[in-house]
């Protein structure tokens, strides 16, 4: 079953990838940038996959989806160890 | 399963609170406060949503979805911020700097157009107090700019500045009439644009004989010809100079190459740097060609300088100094002066050599010695002879007297011996008396042909019986000379004399040739032998008083002596050539009436 909160941040979240699309120009003034994109993508297909479970396969999905979270947290962790602390060190 | 999922969520939060701490301890240090904050809030509320999954799959806690729910809502909200943050802050840096940019770009271009206004200010006042008048046209022939001395050179009546944009081609078309040479003008002008290369000091003549010289330089941007520049300076005063200069140093070689003497210019080195024709042409060369060569090789002969070497000493004395050689081969005597160069500083760079062939002037003052010594002989003589008249007078007198009376043979032998002695001496003393006149008396106009004719009538008997035969070849047009008959009678008797004995003694018939001639404004009598000669150490003797080649008693030695004197006495000049074997010659000049 699909909830509206999860509508919401599939939205939210389609909104923010058509802004870092439209604006990459901008975005690559800052540093490790495709580190974060790769973060918010995994984010975003975290939350696909939240909709998706309500739909078919609840436990695979819901599992993958978790799995997302945990990358994407890892790879923001990584981007803000390379920018704030190898390069303030650098 | 949910384990696992609990364990992954564990990670997460982990990772979350990781990156918050290192946000939290580098907030505000790179990024801006604003970044940092949103980075900041994102990671909590990432860090909270995962601690509500975690707590969910967990087990621990059941009720709370709705917070669940909220965070998961706010956490893409929490990206969208933080990414606009970070574009927003981007865009802003980047206006910021583009806005610092046009800035800094404004006043640099404000700067260099003030710099650029002084610049042209400069170069106007350059233009316009150059001494050079210039003119730039562009690519297409129209005129750029002009300077005020410009448009004075060419005579044009208008200012600098409404020039611009003229017709150059046209221009130079209705100027061109200003020069000598208008089409040449023109021609050169054409070449050196179609040419495109520099051209420097071309030099043109004015109708108003002024001399301009101009250059042309091709101005080229990225190889692209854009501008043509002219420049023009007035060289009036140069060219007069430079002329003038020409002129001097042409004049200065024409007099040195114009003096007699040979001269010689010689470094320290006794090298010759410079010399006249006069020494060229005693060496049968160029000027040119005996540059460079030591001028004591040349003299004579020698490597080195001689040990009395004028040169030296004049270097060393800084005064000329004049020695007399005799050429060895030339039998000629030359008188080098040598004076020293010196410089500015005094010091003697070199040496002028001026060489003087002097053989006549030697020969003049050996004849004016030899006059010199005549006359002493003569006054001598004259005293002599005078002392000597009266005594031998007696000697005669009393000597015929006694002759006239009764005297026994041997006596009248001695006395007729006697008398016949005196009176040669008495001859002797006459002789004497007639070389020692200083004055010949009794001058007037005289025909030489006639006194020859005289002379040749008394000794026609002789002549013919000593089997001498005689040619004559008197000018018709002889001029008549102002003389004494006498004197000049005795002068070619004693000649005529003197050549029928020596040819009486030679073996051949004796042939004896009498000629007259005009010779400038003199009569030149020439009478010549082909007796056996006059040896070539005698010949300069036979003039001398007493000199004779006679054996001892057949001759006095006065007769040439008086010849001499006479005719020297008369203005004229006598002298003789011989070559042994083939007669002897003596020409007599005499001065003519005018």
């Amino acid at each position: 079953m699909i909830e509206i909160n999860e509508v919401i941040m599939f939205i939210v979240g389609a909104g923010l990838f058509l802004f870092i699309r439209l604006n990459a120009h901008y975005l690559t003034g800052i540093p490790h940038i495709k580190i974060l994109t790769i973060s918010f993508y995994i984010l975003f297909t975290a939350f696909i996959l939240t909709i998706l479970e309500g739909l078919f396969l609840e436990d695979i999905i819901n599992f993958l989806e978790h799995i997302c979270y945990a990358l994407s947290s890892i790879f923001l962790l990584i981007w803000c160890y390379a920018v704030l602390i190898r390069k303030s060190v650098s | 399963m949910n384990t696992a999922i609990a364990v992954i969520d564990a990670v997460s939060i982990l990772a979350f609170l990781a990156a918050l701490v290192i946000v939290c301890f580098k907030y505000n240090k790179v990024f801006g406060e604003d970044v940092s904050f949103t980075l900041a809030i994102l990671l909590f509320l990432s860090a909270s949503f995962m601690t509500c999954v975690f707590l969910k799959w967990s087990g621990l806690v059941n009720t709370i979805l709705i917070v669940e729910d909220t965070l998961g809502t706010l956490l893409p909200i929490g990206w969208m911020f933080l990414f606009y943050t970070m574009v927003h802050g981007i865009i802003k840096t980047e206006t910021l700097n583009r806005q610092n940019a046009l800035k800094q770009e404004i006043s640099e271009r404000t700067l260099a157009e003030i710099k650029a206004r002084q610049y042209n200010i400069k170069l106007g006042v350059i233009v316009d107090n150059v001494s050079s008048a210039l003119l730039m046209e562009t690519a297409e022939r129209k005129i750029e700019f002009a300077n005020r001395l410009f448009c004075q050179m060419l005579s044009v009546p208008l200012t600098p500045d409404s020039l611009k944009g003229l017709d150059c081609q046209q221009s130079a078309k209705d100027y061109k009439n200003l020069f000598k040479h208008p089409e040449d003008f023109c021609a050169s002008i054409e070449a050196a644009v179609s040419g495109g290369q520099e051209v420097y000091s071309e030099l043109f003549e004015t109708i108003d004989n002024r001399f301009y010289e101009r250059d042309y330089i091709p101005v080229y941007d990225n190889n692209q010809l854009v501008y043509h520049l002219w420049i023009y300076r007035d060289v009036t005063h140069r060219v007069l100079a430079e002329k003038a200069l020409e002129s001097a140093a042409q004049e200065w070689r024409t007099t040195f190459d114009s003096i007699s003497d040979m001269i010689a210019v010689t470094d320290v080195n006794h090298i010759i740097t410079r010399i006249n024709w006069s020494f060229a042409s005693a060496f049968s060369a160029q000027p040119t060609q005996l540059l460079g060569f030591k001028a004591c090789a040349l003299i004579h002969g020698r490597e080195g300088p001689e040990e009395d070497c004028p040169c030296v000493t004049a270097r060393k004395i800084c005064q000329p100094v004049t020695r007399e050689y005799l050429h060895p081969d030339k039998k000629t005597s030359m008188e080098i002066t040598s004076s020293p160069i010196n410089d500015a500083n005094g010091n003697t760079s070199g040496n002028i050599l001026v060489i003087r062939d002097i053989t006549e002037r030697k020969l003049m003052q050996q004849q004016m010695i030899f006059q010199d010594r005549l006359a002493s002989i003569g006054e001598l003589v004259s005293g002599v002879a005078h002392e000597l008249n009266n005594p031998l007078t007696s000697v005669i007198g009393f000597s015929d007297y006694l002759l006239q009376g009764e005297t026994s043979g041997e006596t009248k032998e001695l006395l007729e011996y006697i008398n016949r002695d005196a009176k040669r001496t008495a001859s002797i003393v006459n002789d004497l008396m007639v070389f020692a006149r200083e004055h010949p008396a009794g001058k007037s106009p005289l025909d030489i042909n006639e006194i020859l004719k005289r002379v040749l009538s008394l000794h026609t008997y002789l002549m013919k019986v000593k089997n001498i035969t005689v040619q004559t070849h008197l000018s018709q047009d002889l001029p008549l000379v102002m003389g004494s008959s006498t004197q000049l009678h005795q002068v070619f008797s004693n000649i005529i004399v003197n050549a029928e004995q020596v040819m009486s003694k030679s073996d051949k018939a004796g042939e004896l040739y009498i000629e007259t001639r005009k010779a400038n404004q003199a009569a030149r009598i020439i009478i010549k032998d082909n007796g056996p000669g006059i040896e070539e150490d005698v010949i300069g003797k036979i003039f001398n008083p007493f000199f004779t080649t006679r054996e001892v008693g057949c001759g006095t030695g006065l007769g040439l002596s008086i010849c001499y004197g006479i005719v020297t006495g008369h203005g004229g000049s006598i002298r003789a050539e011989s070559e042994p074997g083939n007669g002897a010659t003596f020409i007599i000049e005499l001065p003519c009436i005018d």
